[in-house]
C-alpha cells in the first residue's frame, strides 16, 4: 500500500513502461530499428536552417505548446493551443498559472495587440502578455522573436535516433539536439533566466519541425523545467480578427 | 454459524475495511478535485463541468444498492464481495490512468458500482454470521467504519497529495481493492458454506482457470494501458509507433492498439458467456441481475445520469441549461417515468407496494433527498474555499477546514439519538436542519480572510453538529411508520435518497451558483480599469479570487436554503410518526 505513495507521475510512466514490456514480451518480437538514418544525410546545421525557412514562408500553423509542470509558485504560462498565422496573429487558448492555479484563457492577438478573455469575465480586453510572464502568442512563428529564431542559434547541434510522431504518430521523424544561448530564449520567452536551454528537435522529412522540446530555468529563481512545443498542419490560413 | 467463529470474524473485519475504503472514495477528490479538473483540462472556475467527477461514483453507487441485496441473496455475500472490490479496483485502475473527462468519469463510476455493492453484501454477511439478538454491535460497526471512511477520505487524500499527485491516491485504492479482494478469496476456500446457495460456485474453485479467458483479459487490460498511457518509448519506436495510428480520425481508440484492446475485451466478454467453465461466470451473474431487477437499475441510473449530464454541458456563462442539456434533462425524465411505470408493474418489484405508503415513510425520503443536496456543498465547498483563499498549495491545510465540521457530525448524531426519544422526529430534524442552514448563512458571508480567524470555526461546528442531529430522527420517521420486514429497505432507500440529493445538489448548486454570479455581476471590470491602464495587478487578482469566491457563496447560501426546506419538510411530514417508543441505538445503528 505504502509502495505506491511515490510521485505518481513516475508511477504512471512506470507502469507505462510495464506494459510497454508486456506486450513487446507477448508479442515476442525483436522490434523496429530506430537507428539514427546514416551519414549520408545533411549536416544537422543545414537541416535546422532548412526548418527555419519552412516555418519561415509558410502562412501559418496550428501550435500546442505544454510542459509536465511549472516550479511551485511561479506565475507563467502552462501551456498554449491555437492557430498562429504569418499576419502575425494568433487565436487559440494559453493556459495560465496565477496564485497556484491553473487559468484556460481564451486569447487573440493580431498584430501586436493581444485580447484575451479572462477568468471571472465574458468578455474579450485588451491586455499585456508581459504583465503575465507571458509571450505575445502571435509572435511564435516570427523569424525574429519566435520559436523559429532558436533554430539556427542552436549550437553543438547533433543528429540523434529516427522517432515516430506528428500528427496521428503517423511521420517519422528525425531528433537533433543542442545548446540554445539563454539571451536568444529571452526573445522568445522573455522571462527565461537561465545561461543556456538543452534542446529536442524532431524534423520531418520535408524539413518542417514537428516538436521542439527545451530544458532549462525558464522564470527567474525557480528551478529547471521543460516546454515542449509542437507544429502542426503547416500551410494553414486563417485570417484571425479583432474580437 | 457462530459469532465466535475466527474466520468469520476475519472476514467481516475485511469486509469493514473494504467498506471504510469505498467511503473514504466518496470524498477522497474533494481536495484534489482543482488537481483533477487541471489534468483533464477543466478551469477551476467551470466546478460545474467537474462534478461528475463526484457525482460519478455517487450514480455507480446509487444504481447498485437496489440490484445488490438481492444478488447477494442469489449468489452469497463472499462472490459479490469479492466482485464488488475487482470491479472498484478496476474503476481506480481507469481513475488513476484517465486522460479526459469522459474517461474519469467511467472510472469513477466504476468505482461507486463496485463501492456500492460492498455495503449491502457486508450487512448480509453480518446477518449469516450472528442471530438476530447479537447483530446490533456488528451492525453498529459496519455503521461507523462508514461513517469514519467518510470522515477519514478528505484527510486521506490531503495526505497522499502532499507527497504525490492525485493518481497515486487511485493507485493505492487498486492496490487496496486487490489485496482485499485476494485475502476474501483466500478465505472463502475454506468457508464454502458461506456462499450458501451459490454451491456451484463453491465446488468451482478446484477447477483449473480457464487460460484462454485470462489470456484474453491480459491482452485487454496491456492493450488498454497502453491506449490510456500512450508510453513516450512505443509511440516514438518507428515500428511499434505505427500500433497508435489511428484508422481515421485522431481517436484514440480508433487505432490498431485500441482495436486490439476492444476486440479482446469482446472476445473476453464472449468467452465469459460461452465457456464451460469460464473465468467470471458471466451467464450466472447475468442470470441473477435478471432476477434482481435489472432494468430497474438500468432506468434508474439513466434517469439520474439525466440530471447530471444536463447540468454538467452548462455553461453558466449564458444559461442555466443548454439545449444539449435540456435533452440530457428530458431523457432523465423520461427514464423516471418508465421506473415508476416498471415499480407499479413488475411483480416483485424493489420497494414492496404500499411499504412506504405512510406520510412519514415517503417523507423521510424527500426529507433526506434535501439534506444531501445541502451535505454535498459543505463537503466539497468547505475544502475549495479554503483552498480558494488562505491554502492555495496545501491541501493538508484545506482538509482540516472540513475536519472541523466532520468531528461534531457523530457527536450531533448521538444526542439525536437521545432527543428523538423525548422530543417529535420533526422538531429534531428540523432544529438539526435549522442549526445547519445557519452555518451555511454565516459561510455564505465568508469572505477572503475569514478562515485566518478562529471564529470560522463557529459554521463549522454549527453546521455540522445540525447535520448530526437530523440524521436519526430521519431514520426514526421511517421505522417508525414501515412494516418490520421492510426496516432494512427503507433505511436503505433514506441513504439512496440522501445520495441522490448529493448528486443533484453538487451539479445543481454549482450551476446555479454560477449562473447567478455571471448574470448579477455581469463579469469583471476591465482589468485594465481595475489596474490604472496595466493589465495586471494585485487589485485584479483579488478580483479574481473574489470572483471564485463569490460562486462559493452562492453553493452556501443555496445549501441554506435546502437546509430550510428539509426542516419545514420534516416538521409537515413527520407530524403522524410516533417515533418516540423505539431506542436510540436502533436508530443510530441504522443512521449509516
Amino acid at each position: 500500500m505504502t509502495g505506491t505513495a511515490v510521485g505518481s507521475r513516475a508511477t504512471h510512466r512506470r507502469l507505462a513502461g510495464m506494459c510497454a514490456a508486456a506486450i513487446l514480451a507477448l508479442t515476442a518480437c525483436s522490434g523496429g530499428d530506430d537507428g539514427g538514418s546514416g551519414d549520408d544525410g545533411p549536416p544537422p546545421e543545414e537541416v535546422l536552417t532548412a526548418a527555419k525557412t519552412t516555418l519561415d514562408e509558410t502562412t501559418g500553423l496550428n501550435i500546442r505548446l505544454t510542459t509536465p509542470g511549472l516550479p511551485e509558485g511561479v506565475t507563467g504560462v502552462a501551456g498554449a493551443t491555437g492557430v498562429v498565422t504569418n499576419a502575425p496573429a494568433f487565436e487559440g487558448d494559453i493556459e495560465v498559472v496565477l496564485a497556484g492555479t491553473t487559468f484556460k484563457v481564451p486569447v487573440v492577438s493580431v498584430k501586436g495587440k493581444v485580447w484575451a478573455e479572462l477568468p471571472g469575465t465574458t468578455v474579450f480586453q485588451d491586455i499585456d502578455p508581459a504583465d503575465y510572464n507571458a509571450p505575445d502568442p502571435a509572435g511564435f512563428i516570427s523569424g525574429e522573436t519566435g520559436f523559429p529564431s532558436l533554430l539556427p542559434a542552436t549550437t553543438d547541434v547533433a543528429e540523434g535516433k529516427s522517432v515516430r510522431g506528428g500528427e496521428g504518430n503517423k511521420e517519422v521523424l528525425t531528433t537533433y539536439t543542442g545548446t540554445v544561448p539563454g539571451d536568444v530564449m529571452k526573445n522568445v520567452i522573455p522571462s527565461a533566466a537561465g545561461d543556456s536551454f538543452e534542446a529536442t528537435y524532431q524534423i520531418a522529412n520535408d524539413e518542417q519541425l514537428r516538436e521542439a522540446t527545451f530544458v532549462g530555468v525558464f522564470y527567474p529563481d525557480s528551478e529547471e523545467m521543460t516546454y515542449t512545443v509542437s507544429f502542426d498542419d503547416y500551410g494553414t490560413e486563417k485570417a484571425i480578427s479583432k474580437p | 454459524m457462530s459469532p465466535g467463529d475466527t474466520s468469520g470474524r476475519l472476514l467481516l473485519g475485511l469486509a469493514s475495511i473494504a467498506v471504510a475504503f469505498a467511503a473514504a472514495d466518496t470524498y477522497v477528490v474533494v481536495l484534489a478535485l482543482p488537481d483533477m479538473m487541471t489534468s483533464v483540462g477543466v478551469e477551476v472556475i467551470q466546478l460545474q463541468r467537474a462534478a461528475p467527477i463526484v457525482s460519478g461514483f455517487l450514480l455507480g453507487y446509487v444504481a447498485m444498492l437496489p440490484l445488490i441485496g438481492r444478488i447477494a441473496d442469489l449468489r452469497g455475500r463472499l462472490p459479490v464481495l469479492t466482485a464488488a472490490l475487482v470491479v472498484f479496483a478496476l474503476g481506480s485502475l481507469v481513475t488513476a490512468l484517465a486522460y479526459d473527462m469522459p474517461s474519469i468519469v467511467t472510472g469513477r463510476f466504476l468505482q461507486g458500482v463496485g463501492g456500492g455493492g460492498l455495503v449491502p453484501a457486508t450487512l448480509a454477511l453480518v446477518a449469516d454470521l450472528y442471530p438476530v439478538h447479537r447483530r446490533g454491535v456488528p451492525l453498529g460497526v459496519v455503521s461507523a467504519v462508514q461513517e469514519i471512511g467518510s470522515v477519514l477520505g478528505p484527510l486521506f487524500g490531503a495526505l497522499v497529495l502532499s507527497i504525490a499527485d492525485w493518481r497515486a491516491i487511485f493507485l493505492i485504492n487498486l492496490a487496496v481493492g486487490l489485496v482485499l479482494a485476494a485475502a476474501l478469496r483466500s478465505i472463502s476456500g475454506g468457508r464454502a458454506a458461506l456462499a450458501g446457495r451459490a454451491a456451484s460456485e463453491a465446488s468451482g474453485r478446484s477447477r483449473p482457470p480457464d487460460v484462454v479467458g485470462g489470456l484474453l483479459l491480459l491482452i485487454t487490460l496491456v492493450a488498454g494501458a497502453l491506449v490510456f498511457t500512450q508510453p513516450p518509448p512505443i509511440m516514438e519506436d518507428l515500428t511499434w509507433g505505427q500500433v497508435f495510428i489511428p484508422f481515421a480520425g485522431d481517436g484514440r481508440w480508433l487505432t490498431p492498439v485500441g482495436a486490439v484492446a476492444i476486440t479482446a475485451a469482446a472476445l473476453f466478454l464472449a468467452r465469459c458467456s460461452f465457456a464451460r467453465r469460464p473465468l467470471v461466470d458471466l451467464r450466472g451473474w447475468g442470470r441473477s441481475a435478471r432476477e434482481a431487477d435489472l432494468p430497474g437499475a438500468l432506468l434508474l441510473a439513466v434517469a439520474l445520469s439525466g440530471v447530471i449530464l444536463a447540468f454538467a454541458t452548462a455553461d453558466p456563462k449564458v444559461q442555466v441549461f443548454s439545449d444539449q442539456g435540456l435533452w440530457y434533462l428530458a431523457g432523465g425524465a423520461l427514464a423516471a417515468v418508465l421506473y415508476v411505470r416498471h415499480q407499479r408493474r413488475t411483480a416483485t418489484p424493489l420497494v414492496p407496494h404500499g411499504a412506504l405508503s405512510a406520510t412519514p415513510a415517503w417523507g423521510s425520503l424527500v426529507v433526506s433527498f434535501f439534506i444531501g443536496a445541502a451535505l454535498i456543498a459543505a463537503l466539497i465547498d468547505i475544502p475549495l474555499f479554503a483552498r480558494t483563499t488562505i491554502y492555495p498549495d496545501s491541501q493538508l491545510q484545506a482538509a482540516l477546514v472540513l475536519v472541523r465540521f466532520l468531528v461534531t457530525l457523530p457527536v450531533g448524531a448521538i444526542v439525536g439519538g437521545y432527543l428523538t426519544r423525548r422530543v417529535p422526529a420533526g422538531v429534531v430534524t428540523a432544529v438539526g436542519m435549522l442549526l445547519a442552514a445557519t452555518g451555511f448563512l454565516l459561510m455564505s458571508g465568508w469572505d477572503i480572510t475569514t478562515l485566518e480567524h478562529a471564529s470560522a470555526t463557529v459554521p463549522l461546528v454549527v453546521g455540522g453538529l445540525g447535520f448530526g442531529l437530523a440524521l436519526a430522527p430521519v431514520n426514526a420517521a421511517v421505522l417508525a411508520t414501515t412494516a418490520d420486514e421492510v426496516h432494512g429497505l427503507s433505511t436503505a432507500l433514506v441513504v439512496v435518497a440522501r445520495m441522490v440529493g448529493m448528486l443533484v445538489g453538487i451539479s445543481a448548486l454549482t450551476t446555479i451558483g454560477l449562473r447567478s454570479y455571471y448574470s448579477e455581476q455581469g463579469g469583471l471590470p476591465t482589468v485594465r480599469e481595475a489596474c490604472d491602464g496595466k493589465s495586471r495587478c494585485a487589485e485584479f487578482t483579488l478580483l479574481l479570487k473574489e470572483a471564485g469566491i463569490a460562486q462559493e457563496q452562492t453553493v452556501f447560501l443555496g445549501a441554506a436554503v435546502c437546509a430550510v426546506i428539509a426542516a419545514v419538510l420534516a416538521l409537515i411530514l413527520f407530524r403522524d410518526a410516533a417515533t418516540r417508543d423505539l431506542a436510540a441505538r436502533d436508530l443510530l445503528r441504522a443512521a449509516g
